[in-house]
């Protein structure tokens, strides 16, 4: 026991859709810390697993098909290994798609790792008619093979078993592949190099590893290499033996590749035995009707539209339940408290349970949305959405998985943010979560209704409908520009695997949604909470000190507090030209909070209930129709929320948001002027 | 350029970077026969099988994967 | 596939013709529920067949994907691939029920939400929920969706 303080950490490792997070949940119980890989927006779940009583860390690498520099998530993960030196690292399997998985199993053995091999989906590989010898495969790479069937739990115990077992005998299987005599003797010149000039790399990495790693090129090992005292020499007699190689074999990164292939194959052949005529795929069935050339497209419109119903009508008795829950009851009962200063009265009831309301009242849609999501992704079919679309997304540069936080977006741009972290390349992730607010979501629906309502009468329906386009057009542009200048480099492109679809699980679904939705409490919950603690003590309070509660309703003293002062400063300067009354323009600062604010500020600002706001906007011609274009265009544009803005900076960092605040804004008013003064010249008012 | 429903042989595999090596991660490597199995509504990206599951690449990808046609 | 074979039988018998006559619907639905979308926005006029379609692109575009499905399904069937044919006919089919499933969600949903805020319901057009078009057909469409869910999933993996 002499390493007591250190806790035993295994690590999880796997090709994409096999099943991973599946068993992630399996081992921890599905309790997980989500988080990022320092300095980058990759998704990290570390859980415990507990077995005979003891505790172990379990660290969710990300779905990696290999091992090399050129994609994060495969650095991440090798990084991890490497350094961390987890005692485990499993790594699944999918009995399904052997071969892409195998391959990575023999890429993390050679780095040295401890492993032992999760043969998950077996139930699938049956029903497919074939049958995998486990037995055979342990025997022939030599480190346990445990079969399982994440979806049921059969196999776990026994995986359980096997891994506390690992933990304690390490088996190492670096020379698992076989290169060939004339790359295999490069690689002991390397070797040797290494071992004489570099001993403390050797500690580190597997020599035979770092001599591979030389021959293939590799960016990250040949930078680490380089700063070594004898990195230089090492460079040099690694290129030299590239050179030789090269002319002998070709390109050696391929062929080290192909090698390594072939020994899966090898295995492959070796271990699988087909016991029944393959059928007609269902997955490959599917797939001809649901990316059919016409009827591919509609039908994954379909799907989201339902997707939204599901989420927006669905969750309304939830939603108003809490509703009346806090601002009716909970209010009250704060207001009958006898005896507390006004003002107090006032934070609380109008501040506190305000804010907890505006964080609340929103989350049965969130998790509704959440939860429909999470089933359309189960099953398989969002790959499928982002195939549809990527040659749209092609041409401004971003990859079809754009698509998604864009229709998360639609709903509530917080989690859009979010979702950005399922594309792959770090460039391409970032762009998207900066573009993902444009979309717009629930809360930007009301104040269009309302304006829209009071102001455009009949074309009223044709104006929401082009803002949406709008935001997405916009989305795409800015991404474009992104791509062109901050956000530059080669499309990742979209080389990904189709998953086989599959019926959703109850508890991946409802594991996926409490996740999320739990996450946007905590992220978005406490920023949406402290904006409306500000937005109340703005404007009760002004150049005269404090105003009382009575200016949350009557408009003459509003005017009067600091938030009235900024309005009415920012409707006579920066929105002169565009001919808002400044009470719209004190409604647009309380929206930076939340959007819906939007509508009851105005209610508040013109000094009536909310449900006479349109009739109160349409008699006293507040908006012409163009300005009032102009406004829902601004709204749309202009910072979503302080809660999308901390979203990015959780994602991105501070100075990512604070982008993405400037931009919006300044997009906001270009777009907004552009409306005006296009539409003036087309002779609208 | 390839045809929905063909038969190929890869022949080689250009390019470079991550594209290059993640069309050889996914075991697309010389040898190997593989369908292009359908394209997408608006024409890209397609979708191709080899062993396994379905792949789906961009065509300006796939053309880095240089092909011959196997005669059926 | 000797068995398949008599599974199909009551495919082709019992599935097509309904499913036929039912994409019809669902497309001519669909079409009604654009216009009533273009009458609504525009107030050009009163809706047509209010009681059972709404003014709604987002369920038209439902309605028309599940109408398009259903024929090209017996368009596959006469092209002599009948599994094609059933798959498309299932997703059409499932599609339809998902449809339903969402109308009465939504209906249950604004029930219990008169109860919550304690105003008083209009059971009259909750029921009239209950007879929307996609609800209506969905109703058909559950249980031969769950016949070609059945044989779909007997003949592929
Ligand atoms: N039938 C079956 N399905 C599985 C099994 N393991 C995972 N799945 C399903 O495969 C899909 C992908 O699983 P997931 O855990 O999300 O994969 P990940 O991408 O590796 O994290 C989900 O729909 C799972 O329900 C298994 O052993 N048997």
């Amino acid at each position: 026991m002499a390493r007591e303080s250190r806790r035993v950490k295994i690590a999880l490792a796997g090709i994409p859709n096999v099943g991973k997070s599946l068993i992630f949940n399996r081992l921890t119980g599905g309790r997980a810390w989500v988080g990022n890989w320092p300095g980058v927006t990759v998704e990290k779940k570390v859980g415990t697993l507990r077995v005979n009583g003891a505790e172990i860390e379990v660290v969710d690498l990300p779905g990696i098909y290999s091992l090399t520099a050129y994609s994060v998530d495969e650095l991440i993960a090798r990084n991890f290994i490497v350094e961390e030196k987890p005692d485990v690292v499993v790594c699944i399997v999918s009995a399904i798609n052997l071969e892409r998985s195998l391959y990575l199993a023999l890429s993390l053995l050679e780095l040295g790792a401890n492993v032992v091999i999760d043969l998950n989906m077996v139930d699938l590989a049956e029903k497919e008619g074939y049958k995998i010898d486990y037995k055979k495969l342990e025997f022939l790479i030599g480190v346990p093979v445990v079969p399982t069937v994440a979806t049921t739990g059969r196999g776990i115990g026994k995986l359980k078993e096997t891994i506390v077992k690992a933990i304690h005998e390490k088996k190492v299987q670096a020379r698992i592949v076989d290169y060939g005599r004339i790359v295999e003797e490069a690689i002991s010149k390397i070797e040797e190099v290494i071992k004489d000039l570099a001993p403390e790399l050797a500690e580190k990495y597997p020599a035979r590893w770092i001599a591979l790693k030389l021959l293939e090129g590799d960016s990250d090992i040949v930078g680490k290499v380089s700063k070594l005292p004898a990195g230089k020499e090492i460079i040099d007699k690694a290129n030299q033996l590239r050179e030789i190689l090269g002319k002998k074999i070709g390109d050696p990164e391929s062929y080290i590749v192909k090698q390594k292939y072939e020994r899966v194959l090898e295995i492959v052949k070796a271990v699988v035995e087909r016991v029944a005529v393959p059928r007609v795929s269902m997955t490959d069935l599917l797939d001809s009707v649901l990316t059919h050339k016409i009827v591919g497209i509609p039908l994954a419109l379909s799907a989201i539209y339902l997707l939204f119903r599901f989420a927006f009508e669905v969750s309304v008795p939830l939603a108003d339940l809490v509703d009346v829950a806090i601002n009716s009851y909970l209010h009250d009962i704060v207001l009958g408290i006898h005896g507390l200063p006004d003002w107090l009265t006032s934070f609380l009831a109008d501040g506190v349970i305000a804010g907890v309301g505006a964080v609340l009242i929103f989350l049965p849609i969130i998790a509704f949305f959440f939860l429909g999501f999470a089933i359309l992704e189960d099953v398989g079919y969002m790959a499928r959405v982002a195939f549809l679309v990527d040659k749209v997304f092609h041409k401004f540069n971003l990859p079809g998985k754009a698509v998604i936080p864009l229709i998360i977006g639609f709903g509530c741009n917080v989690p859009g943010v979010m979702a950005a972290r399922a594309i792959e390349d770090e460039n391409e992730r970032k762009t998207t979560a900066l573009i993902a607010p444009l979309a717009s979501c629930n809360a930007r629906l009301p104040v269009y209704l309302v304006i829209g309502g009071a102001v455009l009468g009949a074309s009223a329906g044709f104006a929401v409908l082009s803002l949406y386009v709008l935001g997405i057009i916009l989305a795409l542009i800015v991404g474009l520009l992104l791509r062109k200048t901050l956000f530059k480099g080669a499309s990742s492109g979209f080389i990904m695997e189709l998953p086989p679809y599959m019926m959703p699980r109850f508890d991946n679904v409802a594991i996926k949604t409490w996740e999320r939705t739990k996450r946007f409490l905590f992220k978005a919950g406490t920023v949406i909470f402290l904006g409306t603690v500000i937005v109340w003590l703005l404007s009760v309070t002004g150049p005269e000190g404090y105003l009382g509660p009575e200016a949350l309703e009557d408009p003459q003293l509003l005017r009067e507090s600091w938030a009235g002062i900024l309005g009415q400063l920012l409707a006579s300067t920066v929105f002169s030209l565009m001919g808002w009354d400044w009470r719209a323009a004190v409604a647009l600062f309380f929206g930076f909070v939340a959007k819906e604010i939007v509508v009851s500020s105005m209610a508040i600002l013109y000094g009536v209930g909310e449900e006479k706001i349109v009739d109160v906007i349409a008699e006293r011609h507040v908006f012409t129709p163009l300005t009032a274009y102009a406004y829902m265009a601004f709204v749309l544009i202009y910072v979503p929320c302080i809660a999308t803005l901390a979203m990015v900076r959780n994602e991105l960092g501070l100075k990512y948001a604070i982008l993405a605040l400037i931009y919006e804004v300044l997009l906001a008013y270009i777009v907004s002027l552009s409306i005006i003064s296009i539409g003036s010249v087309l002779g609208f008012r | 350029m390839a045809k929905v429903g063909r038969i190929y042989r890869v022949v080689r595999v250009e390019g470079a970077g991550l594209v290059k090596r993640r069309i050889l991660d996914l075991g697309l490597l010389p040898g190997l026969e593989i369908k292009v199995v359908r394209k997408a509504p608006l024409g890209d990206p397609i979708e191709i099988v080899a062993k396994g599951n379905p792949i789906s690449i961009r065509k300006a990808e796939a053309e880095k994967i240089i092909l011959e046609e196997v005669k059926g | 596939m000797e068995n398949s074979k008599g599974i199909f039988k009551r495919y082709i018998y019992v599935i097509i013709p309904i499913e036929v006559v039912l994409g019809l619907v669902y497309s001519v639905a669909g079409f009604i529920a654009i216009i009533n979308w273009y009458l609504g926005t525009t107030g050009a006029g009163e809706f047509l067949y209010s009681d059972y379609i709404p003014g709604d692109l987002g369920i038209s575009l439902v309605m028309l994907s599940i109408g398009f499905l259903m024929i090209l399904s017996a368009y596959y069937w006469f092209k002599r691939k009948p599994v094609k044919s059933l798959a498309a006919t299932t997703l059409g089919l499932g599609l339809a029920v998902a449809a339903m499933v969402m109308q009465v969600l939504v209906i249950i949903a604004s029930w219990l939400d008169g109860i919550i805020v304690g105003e008083p319901i209009a059971y009259e057009e909750l029921v009239m929920g209950f007879l929307r078009a996609e609800a209506l057909l969905g109703y058909i469409a559950l249980p031969l969706f769950y016949i070609s869910l059945r044989i779909l999933s007997k003949i592929t993996t």
